[in-house]
């Protein structure tokens, strides 16, 4: 039941990434990659990572997708912008693609994961992200407040007008 | 539950964030867009964070949950980073009224953000913490390259230094999966005893999953030190960027890179020394010659350094590919003594654009008439990058040819000495366009006094360590004693 459900979504991520990757019009990009996150957000769950599936969803699906909405929108190109690939790179394009995932079938396929056991039981997810984040990874959740802040102030300095 | 956090080992990294945030401040309530004071503040806050590095210099130890490692490798790579930001802090100062941007007080606070988190990768050995280092030092680096948003050249610096900085993250983060979802762990020492476990089923079937983590975890660093393939960002950033930030981008995020990549091999994967030894051999060549040979046919300046900052990280790549305490050594030497004269050449760089001049070979036609200061320390500063005696750009590349002598691969430091050759013709083309080629204008160039200052400091650095490199040697052979696998 797992395995047919998890295959499912995969097809739909994978024709949801193949659409983001080549349709024309940016709006359609955007709901592509929305379906992409979405499927993301049902792998997780179907993994028992409910607290990263809720943040996907909140953060990834909801948040994210409508900024790139509103830049698509306010662009002096709009909307009804299309996009357009360069004859000339296609070729180079498909090969970097093919190579890249030739390469990377090669590698999945002759790796031996380390099996575990042991599933994520509901209830502790939640809890022992929170144990890891503020006790293990204290240093590295506290200096991304820092590059936050950076992202912020050079968004700023880009932005404003001389 | 708690964890043990010794502020103390925490402190210049501290001081260093708090200085970017005070000058942010600052700038905002009482300081606006007054240069000088901004300065002075942003250069205490490093001679300060410098300070207190050297304090903690003599100890070992790691803190908050082994994130922040101090040990000599760290305690070296954060005071080449910090003397080095002092320096283009220095050389910001009268480059950034002529720039007359708005910005003022972010430009300082960015660049002592970049710094935190140059250091923060040269002292961590933890995946997670390596990536939000990294991501600080790139942020800060992407928005600085496009400071001169006038410039239809800057804006086009920044969008592929950006784009191309993403996807060198994400193969990093690609690559780090792989490596967590093997061994389970983010801490690299973890990492290494879990591979070298006798008996664990890791070792048995390690090698596809493990080899493509670490080729592509170190994608990000080949991006960042500008090895072949991952160089095409550098001329365009190079020539597009604020000429002190170009000084930094060749300097501080190269040299946490090396930290990195030292870390990565020595304590990280020392099982696969036999693989990367080929991988660094041949990304060597390649970097050594791609660079070398393209910048002959440079006709900027900026361009034409660019391209001489690629094959002195070929060079500096080679010492990877030897596996031994001089090449370690070497490689330290080598980051730690091109802060002088690459941070020097981009002065007199830096100097000249602002007298007027543009950044191409015919602007320094004559230099040498009208401007005999100038054109004199840009001389030594070539010699350097040349890497010949009595300069410290001879003793990097020495030990570490050396080293690959000693290290059975004397044909690789031939091809290194022919790369040295052909780096020279065009080097001595910049003397000649200053030295023989008659000046296009006659007037002479008035070079401000931190200009001046900076060019003082470097060249008293680079003619004094080519003479006297032993204090920098014996230093670097303490702190690669007893490093990682050595």
């Amino acid at each position: 039941m797992q395995n047919i459900l998890f295959y499912i979504i995969a097809v739909i991520m994978l024709v949801a990434c193949w659409r983001v990757a080549t349709t024309k019009n940016l709006i359609h990009t955007v709901l592509a990659a929305f379906i992409v996150l979405m499927s993301t957000a049902a792998i997780f769950f179907m993994l028992n990572a409910e607290f990263l599936g809720v943040v996907q969803i909140l953060i990834y699906a909801g948040a994210i997708t409508i900024m790139v909405l509103f830049v698509v929108m306010l662009t002096t190109a709009g909307p009804r912008y299309e996009v357009t690939h360069d004859k000339k790179i296609k070729p180079s394009m498909y090969l970097s693609t093919i190579v890249v995932f030739a390469t990377l079938v090669f590698l999945v396929s002759n790796i031996q994961w380390p099996m575990g056991t042991t599933v994520l039981q509901l209830e502790d997810v939640t809890e022992t992200l929170a144990t890891k984040i503020f006790l293990e990874y204290l240093l590295p959740f506290e200096i991304a407040s820092i590059l936050l802040l950076v992202a912020l102030v050079g968004a700023v300095v880009l932005a404003r007008k001389e | 539950m708690s964890i043990d956090i010794n502020y103390v080992f925490l402190a210049p990294e501290l001081v260093v964030l708090v200085g970017g945030l005070m000058v942010l401040l600052f700038d905002l309530y009482f300081w606006r867009d007054k240069n000088v004071p901004l300065a002075v503040l942003t250069i205490a806050t490093l001679l300060i964070a410098a300070g207190l590095t050297l304090w903690i210099s003599g100890e070992e130890g790691t803190t908050a949950a082994n994130m922040l490692i101090v040990d000599p490798m760290s305690i070296f790579f954060k005071m080449v980073i910090l003397v080095s930001t002092i320096l283009i802090v220095m050389l910001s100062i009268n480059y950034i009224d002529q720039l007359k941007t708005v910005s003022l007080g972010e430009y300082y606070a960015l660049i002592l953000f970049a710094s935190a988190g140059a250091m923060y990768m040269a002292a961590t050995a933890d995946l997670i913490m390596l990536y939000i280092a990294l991501e600080l030092t790139s942020l800060g680096s992407y928005i600085l390259a496009g400071y001169r948003k006038f410039d239809p050249k800057s804006n086009e610096a920044i969008l592929k230094y950006f784009l191309l900085g993403l996807i060198a993250s994400a193969m990093m983060l690609y690559g780090f999966s792989f490596i967590y979802g093997f061994t389970g762990h983010t801490q690299l020492a973890s990492i290494s005893s879990s591979l070298t476990a006798p008996g664990s089923q890791v070792v048995s079937s390690v090698n596809f999953a493990m080899m493509a983590g670490v080729i592509l975890a170190l994608v990000a660093f080949y991006f960042k030190i500008a090895a072949v393939p991952f160089h095409q960002w550098v001329p365009d950033v190079y020539e597009g960027a604020p000429t002190p930030i170009t000084a930094y981008l060749s300097v501080i995020p190269k040299a946490a890179a090396f930290a990195v990549m030292a870390r990565l091999l020595y304590v990280g994967f020392p099982a696969f020394v036999d693989q990367w030894k080929i991988l660094f051999i041949v990304l060597s060549i390649m970097t050594m010659f791609v660079g070398n040979l393209a910048a002959l046919l440079q006709t900027n300046i900026k361009r034409l350094l660019g391209y001489s900052s690629i094959a002195h990280a070929g060079y500096i790549i080679m010492g990877f590919a030897v596996v031994s305490e001089r090449a370690l050594s070497g490689i330290l030497v080598y980051v730690a003594l091109n802060i002088f004269f690459n941070i020097g050449a981009f002065a007199i760089v830096t100097a000249l654009s602002d007298s007027g001049n543009s950044d191409t070979l015919e602007d320094y036609n004559g230099l040498a008439k009208r401007s005999p200061f100038l054109a004199l320390t840009m001389f030594i500063f070539l010699i350097a990058l040349a890497g010949l005696p009595p300069t410290a750009g001879f003793w990097g590349k020495a030990l570490i040819f050396w080293a690959a002598i000693e290290g059975g691969l004397w044909w690789l430091a031939v091809i290194g000495l022919i790369n040295t050759v052909i780096s020279i013709y065009y080097y001595i083309n910049i003397a000649r366009h200053m030295y023989i080629v008659e000046p296009a204008a006659a007037e002479d160039i008035k070079t401000p006094s931190m200009f001046r200052a900076v060019i003082w400091i470097t060249v008293i650095g680079t003619v004094l360590f080519g003479v006297l490199p032993g204090a920098i040697i014996e230093i670097s052979k303490t702190v690669v004693k007893g490093f990682g696998a050595l």
